[in-house]
């Protein structure tokens, strides 16, 4: 009996002495969903340059019966400038009623102009820190000021952007969404990786187009547009649907293929100091609309004649991205090293440094193969022969 | 004696098993030998002697005849309302008066020893008939329903069994309906309570211990086991609990098992009370021991074990793969009995980040306004809804309905409507609620409700590392707990691969061969294994 008095004395100061600590409930709190970074305008004197201008997305508390709601935002931005991101995520304590919390961040826009300058994994650093924000949100990079990613029009314009991120399965000029897990591993690598990019235009917004980081320096190098980043696509595998429009050699009529699956397969060799790569690519799809009037689906003729002329613009689309990549840019953002260093690891040690000079160079063969395995509903008989 | 409930003499603890019948009546004779007479050979004295101890009371019956025509003085006593009237007159009376004139007249008076002889064996034609010395005894017995006769010349008094109380028939426990399963249920007496067992396994084994319990009301007491089956050690526990304990009336079956149990602070039942023979015969079956209170429809198991308290006798009724199914789903109902709202305040207070997004912001926009924060919220709408369920229960059928309706819906609805609770708040409470009572056994659903408020204090305090401390507690609780020298969690604690057939999942019915290993049967097989 003493004892249970002596447990329940115990219980009842450990209640007492604690308690609601770090209780704050969800009414209280407002989510932070997006974030953007943006270069803040030059101020006069020198301590007030390469300053950053954050704009956070936050969702707002309205009752959800009341009328009124619906036409009210439900986001709120607010804007904040500072050396660094927490320095300027305190001073919205001083801006907004609720404190915001990370934990629901979807989305981070960081502004080309920005990226040029500044090291990504210096800007991102407290994104790293904290475990607040969650592995699965994705980096974006905007061609123009970013903050206006944040204002297109929906309903609440970061999970829209997040929503259009995963459309993959529609088209190939998306390219896999860079979260915040995969990004922190690359940079970790100082691999050179490309991220998605988005241009507003008046409250719209398109993806187009990928920018290319340096694994070194971590700045943004260089951009490609929305072919290129296809022609990457098909390199890496990263295809989940998607069309080829192609033209007809002979009757100059249009040709969409409707990609079901690609496999791909990235081979290196090695022979002496002699680096080159094999790169394999095999694609079903369907011919989904075509506007070749005499074309006939069901003759073989004509659909090897169509495969003929997919394959070669699928091949154009590659040898355009390759070039970029390795004339130009002299980045590898497509995962060349990752398969040499799979493959040869010895060797790899020893160029990893200066890969992405050396990658310029290297000699790459690809060869694609297409099957249109589907006509959809429409054929005619094959009457010849 | 004074003071206790004592395993009686050899007369009152009868052990009916196999060649010996549950009835009392045949070994009357022997007891009352070596007792002091109380009773004189003057009918007067001995009337008297009744009359001043319980002859005051209005339903108490003398009624005064003379045998036939040999003028001997008789009489009888009874309670009126306890005795069957009719056996009274057609067996005692009519028999006494008419018949016995037939053979003794006013000249041929017989002996009283002849007579005695005479009205055991060939008037009274009653199964029971007992011969009693002891003045204390004979009013316990009046006061239960015999009838007590009294000859003059003849020192004893004769009790005849014409005990005949009104009892209720044979109808489906309420509070454990099965879908499937046998529709009868126990009632308040005893003697039917015992008859529904024996007709459900007319095992020789099958053992019946009595005892009498209370000092005041002298209830009987019925210890059932199986003999040759059942561990010899648990059947020595429980037979040493009961003659232990002191009680001046034992109303139900919940006083005693308020004085076997093991550790009456825990808040989980260790004892199994039910109205189903099935569930009982079941019990015994596998080992355990079931305890019979005359006077209620509840009969104890003991022991028990927490999962004992999910399982329903409709899962061994129905096919294996529904009735797993169906276990695993009452699992997670008393698991959300006791930790959905905590769970549900420890999001809402401390971990946003752990709700999906959209549901996130969608509970934030319902609580907007809620004036309370989470825990205060929680407790109000919990004790409200513990306050309807008890409500409810009070009132006549019909009309607890609509209290539990008209109290759900409008008070719900209105305190939504006036954004004192958040909705969400409301569903949780309700699916709390709800599965509270998807737990079979009552007492077992107030035990996990009881605990919800704990944990709720947990979560709100400490939040989601309030919850899985509370958890630990109510697991390092749980694992000490014994019943009756069976450990509360097993088969999960001392671990047995063989238990867990029956555990969580209950396996095809060929599979269990043998009895549950922690009960420690002498005859651990139950089915014959080249089947």
């Amino acid at each position: 009996m003493l004892q249970l008095r002596r447990i329940a004395f115990v219980t009842c100061i450990f209640l007492l002495l604690s308690g609601c600590w770090d209780s704050r409930d969800i009414d209280q709190i407002s989510f932070i969903v997006g974030s953007a970074f943006d270069k803040a305008p030059d101020g006069i004197s020198d301590n007030q340059k390469n300053r950053v201008k954050l704009t956070i997305q936050s969702i707002s508390h309205t009752p959800s019966d009341t009328e009124s709601s619906n036409s009210k935002q439900k986001y709120q931005n607010i804007s904040g400038i500072g050396d660094s991101k927490l320095e300027i995520i305190r001073q919205f304590a001083l801006k907004s009623e609720h404190p915001g919390i990370g934990s629901h961040l979807k989305v981070t826009i960081i502004s080309e102009k920005l990226l040029r300058d500044m090291n990504l994994q210096q800007l991102l650093s407290f994104h790293e820190r904290t475990y607040e924000v969650r592995d699965s949100c994705i980096m974006l990079i905007s061609k123009g000021v970013a903050a206006n990613a944040l204002k297109i029009s929906a309903e609440v314009p970061s999970f829209e952007l997040v929503g259009i991120s995963a459309n993959r399965y529609k088209t190939a000029n998306l390219i896999p969404p860079m979260t915040h897990g995969k990004l922190q591993s690359l940079m970790e690598a100082n691999t050179s990786f490309i991220v998605q990019t988005i241009q507003t235009h008046q409250k719209e917004i398109k993806f187009s187009g990928g920018a290319l980081i340096k694994g070194d320096t971590k700045k943004l190098v260089g951009l490609l547009n929305e072919k290129e980043v296809k022609g990457l696509n098909w390199i890496t595998g990263n295809i989940k649907g998607g069309i080829v429009k192609a033209k007809d050699p002979k009757t100059k009529g249009l040709l969409l293929y409707d990609i079901t699956s690609v496999k791909n397969e990235i081979i290196p060799h090695i022979i002496k100091d002699h680096i080159s790569f094999n790169v394999n690519i095999e694609t079903k799809g369907r011919l989904n609309e075509d506007w070749v009037l005499a074309g006939n689906a069901f003759s073989n003729k004509f659909i090897n004649r169509a495969e003929l002329a997919i394959k070669a613009e699928i091949e154009k689309e590659i040898s355009q991205t390759l070039k970029k990549l390795q004339k130009e840019y002299h980045i590898d953002a497509a995962g060349f090293g990752e398969q040499l260093r799979i493959h040869y690891p010895n060797q790899w040690k020893q160029m990893e440094k200066n890969w992405d000079k050396q990658f310029g160079e290297v000699p790459i063969k690809y060869q694609v193969k297409i099957t249109i395995s589907d006509y959809m509903v429409k054929g005619k008989k094959e009457t010849s022969k | 004696m004074k003071g206790q409930i004592v395993p009686m003499t050899k007369w009152q603890q009868k052990n009916t098993s196999e060649n010996q019948k549950i009835e009392k009546n045949d070994s009357g004779h022997q007891s009352i030998i070596s007792k002091p007479n109380d009773f004189t050979t003057d009918i007067h004295v001995n009337l008297n002697q009744i009359k001043q101890a319980i002859g005051h009371n209005t339903d108490v019956i003398f009624r005064s005849f003379l045998l036939g025509s040999t003028g001997i003085e008789a009489s009888i006593v009874y309670v009126d309302g306890l005795v069957d009237k009719k056996l009274i007159q057609d067996q005692i009376l009519k028999s006494m008066i008419y018949d016995l004139a037939g053979i003794f007249s006013r000249e041929t008076l017989p002996t009283p020893d002849h007579l005695k002889d005479w009205i055991n064996n060939q008037v009274i034609a009653l199964s029971e008939i007992k011969e009693e010395k002891s003045l204390d005894s004979t009013i316990i017995s009046i006061l239960s329903g015999s009838t007590a006769l009294l000859i003059n010349n003849i020192d004893i008094i004769f009790l005849l069994g014409t005990v005949s109380f009104k009892s209720r028939s044979i109808e489906e426990p309420i509070t454990e309906s099965l879908v499937r399963g046998p529709r009868e249920g126990f009632n308040e007496n005893l003697a039917d309570n015992r008859a529904l067992l024996r007709k459900g396994l007319p095992d020789p084994s099958l053992t019946m211990v009595e005892y009498e319990v209370g000092q005041r009301s002298k209830k009987k007491l019925l210890l059932l086991y199986l003999e040759g089956l059942t561990n010899p050690d648990l059947i020595s526990i429980t037979k040493d609990r009961i003659e232990k304990f002191d009680l001046d009336i034992a109303l139900e079956s919940g006083y005693i098992e308020q004085f076997i149990q093991d550790d009456h602070l825990s808040p989980f039942p260790q004892v199994q009370s039910t109205e189903r023979p099935d569930r009982v015969i079941a019990a015994l079956t596998e080992g355990r021991v079931a305890i019979l209170l005359d006077g209620t429809p509840f009969a104890l198991i003991v022991p028990v074990t927490f999962s004992m308290f999910l399982q329903s006798p409709e899962d061994y009724y129905e096919r294996w793969i529904p009735g797993s199914l169906i276990r695993i789903l009452r699992y997670l109902a008393a698991f959300a009995t006791v930790f959905l709202p905590s769970i549900y305040i420890s999001f809402i207070s401390f971990h946003q980040g752990l709700i999906p997004t959209k549901l996130a912001i969608s509970i934030a926009a319902t609580r907007e306004g809620v004036p309370f924060p989470s825990v205060i919220e929680a407790l109000l709408m919990e004790t409200a809804i513990e306050v309807l369920r008890e409500a409810g229960l009070r009132l006549p059928r019909p009309v607890g309905q609509t209290v539990g309706l008209v109290g759900g819906l409008v008070v719900g609805e209105a305190a939504v409507k006036a954004g004192i609770v958040s909705p969400i708040m409301v569903i949780i409470v309700a699916i709390t609620a709800i599965s509270s009572f998807a737990i079979p056994q009552y007492g077992a659903g107030i035990a996990l409700r009881m605990l919800r408020f704990g944990s709720m204090l947990c979560a709100a305090i400490w939040g989601l590392y309030g919850v899985i401390l509370f958890f630990i507690l109510l697991a390092i609780h749980l694992c000490k707990l014994k019943s009756f020298g069976v450990p509360y969690v097993s088969p999960a604690a001392p671990y047995s691969i063989s238990g867990w057939k029956d555990f969580i999942v209950r396996f095809p019915l060929m599979t269990m061969k043998n009895r549950p290993q922690m009960m420690h049967v002498l005859d651990d097989k139950r089915q014959k294994d080249d089947v």
